[in-house]
């Protein structure tokens, strides 16, 4: 009952936020975009596809199957899996700082905790905001992702359920990173370092680790063609793709997005690769260990707090 | 001037202790002490305060009083020693403690994009209350603050936060109000109005107050109690009219409070 009026204060705060608004307008128009530009791109190719036929066609010569033929309709939201990992997880940072600092900015930590309430139940009504929050915007994304592919080209039942899987899957990832945006909040007495932190790990798990752990060919960034040699055949570069490819969060998280929506052509260029099992596992740590990091700030958390938070 | 001999004698001495039993007091602290490494904030407290009264603790900057106010309202465990509040031990019952006390800390603050209404609503749901509507306009109209409900806090005076401040202290009717220097801040009206809901709240409301003030003045108009903490320690209790009467050489209580630390130090 406690941590529901806590959670329930805490999403009327934040829905009074500017900023969170603002956030959450990008992520509905990169959704709508996403949906758009991989329309657009299929819609283009296909185009010049069917001109290039009409032409060998009047030339006696053989038509070559269209290269987007075999695709899933689902591909055309594929670019969702990188805004999300880009700016989903951004997005979750920023409700999970506000809701992990709002008491301290307003400066009501210790009248609070004057009430007979416990560090738990103030735990479980932020964590459980931070959800809810999340989870809306999850399900406002899966509206504008179906609408628009029903939209712009057709949708099936079965569709419903890959999209469905993707977003929960979606969610699962960007909570791991709203619940460091909340512990390193409770943690930090200054906004700016309490933010800057969970910045920090993003932008490792995003961009250091999938470079260390799964792309170690030096132009595999640049190139699209697979190299020829594999490169993991080197003792030091095995050695560090196996140390550093089980934490390398958002590569689990977009092999098994793939997968999910049957995308093709997204297999990684790493010689070993997990199942998705193995992925939704490593996500399900990834998950487990946010919420014990937030645990731990709450439990250290100076509820005798009453100086000026900046 | 006081003799030192003579105030080593009235120093921590409460007449009335031995005609007030165990039940009757609110507060009731034995050698509570904090400390941060080798800095004592509070040293060896023993303090009783009866229910009913007006209690002031007074104390320069840094004695001490706020890390107290913060151990009885079990914001912060005490490194040594026990006390209990409401009849509950500070340390193992401090959600029993916490059902019985109000609390209004130093430059009180709110949520301010939120009313004040909706300020209370909230601080009366974690009070236990589960629908506070009647208990908000009963408080605001106590305060005589009915007109502030709808106003967001950000657009409140100090005065006027002051009140919703004490508002969501009294609202679940606490047994014992704790009061961190509740006149910073405030001109001089403000600090009359205060005095005034303090005495009312008390006599109206049989709420026992615990006040930290700086305010000597203060101490005289509201208090029936005094205690005087100095580097973390007790040096002075006794009711404000045995003091007056034993200090009443002295032109004023600002004289006996600066001679019982004099005394001390030296």
């Amino acid at each position: 009952m406690l941590s529901f009026s806590i959670a329930k204060n805490e999403i009327r705060h934040l829905l009074r936020e500017r900023t969170f608004f603002l956030i959450l307008s990008v992520f509905i128009l990169i959704t709508l975009a996403s949906t758009y530009i991989g329309w657009s791109s299929q819609h283009t190719i296909e185009s010049v596809y069917q001109e290039s036929a009409i032409l060998l066609t009047a030339a006696g010569q053989n038509v070559p199957p269209s290269p987007f033929s075999n695709l899933p309709t689902l591909d055309i939201v594929k670019n969702m899996i990188i805004y999300i990992v880009l700016i989903g997880s951004l997005l979750a940072i920023t409700v999970g700082h506000s809701i992990g600092t709002k008491d301290q900015k307003a400066g009501v930590v210790r009248i609070l905790f004057s009430k007979p309430v416990t560090k738990k139940d103030v735990l479980i009504g932020k964590v459980t905001s931070l959800m809810l929050v999340l989870f809306a915007i999850m399900i406002v994304s899966l509206g504008i992702s179906i609408a628009s592919i029903a939209m712009l080209s057709e949708i099936h039942s079965a569709m419903f359920l890959q999209l469905i899987g993707f977003y929960g899957i979606s969610f699962l990832y960007i909570l791991g990173f709203g619940l460091l945006g909340l512990a390193f909040g409770l943690m930090k007495r200054e906004s700016a370092t309490a933010l800057l932190i969970p910045v920090i790990i993003w932008i490792v798990i995003t961009f250091a680790l999938p470079e260390m752990g799964s792309a170690l060919y030096p132009t595999s960034s640049l190139n699209p063609i697979l190299p020829q040699t594999n490169i993991l055949d080197s003792p030091v570069l095995s050695t560090i793709h196996n140390i550093l490819y089980p934490f390398s969060i958002s590569e689990h998280y977009k092999l098994l997005s793939s997968a999910i929506l049957a995308l093709q052509g997204t297999e990684s260029v790493v010689s070993v690769t997990y199942s998705p099992i193995m992925n939704m596992f490593i996500l399900t740590i990834w998950l487990i260990l946010t919420l014990a990091v937030s645990i731990y700030a709450m439990s250290k958390f100076d509820i005798s707090r009453g100086d000026v938070y900046e | 001037m006081i003799e030192k001999a003579s105030m080593n004698e009235i120093m921590k001495e409460s007449p009335s202790k031995e005609e007030t039993s165990f039940s009757s007091f609110v507060v009731d602290v034995r050698n509570l002490a904090k400390r941060y490494g080798d800095f004592a904030a509070v040293n060896d407290l023993t303090l009783q305060v009866k229910k009913g009264e007006i209690f002031g603790f007074l104390g320069h900057n840094g004695a001490g009083k706020t890390t107290t106010i913060n151990m009885l309202t079990t914001l912060l465990e005490p490194s040594s020693g026990s006390g209990k509040v409401a009849g509950y031990d500070i340390i193992n019952e401090s959600l029993e403690v916490r059902r019985r006390i109000g609390y209004l800390p130093e430059n009180v603050q709110f949520y301010d994009s939120m009313t004040a209404y909706e300020n209370l609503e909230y601080f009366a749901k974690l009070s236990g209350i589960k629908k506070p509507d009647s208990q908000i306009w009963e408080v605001l109209d106590f305060l005589d603050a009915r007109s502030y409900a709808d106003k967001k806090i950000s657009a409140l005076s100090k005065g006027m936060r002051q009140r919703i401040g004490i508002a969501q202290a009294i609202i679940h009717e606490p047994e014992i109000l704790f009061l961190d220097e509740p006149t910073t801040g405030l001109d001089p009206f403000g600090v009359k109005q205060l005095r005034d809901i303090i005495l009312r709240l008390n006599s109206q409301k049989g709420i026992t107050i615990f006040m930290n003030t700086h305010l000597l003045q203060e101490v005289t108009k509201t208090c029936s109690t005094i205690g005087v903490l100095n580097h973390g320690s007790l040096i002075y209790l006794d009711s404000l009219s045995n003091t007056m009467k034993r200090f009443k050489d002295e032109g004023s209580l600002e004289d006996i409070y600066l001679n019982i630390e004099n005394n001390e130090e030296e």
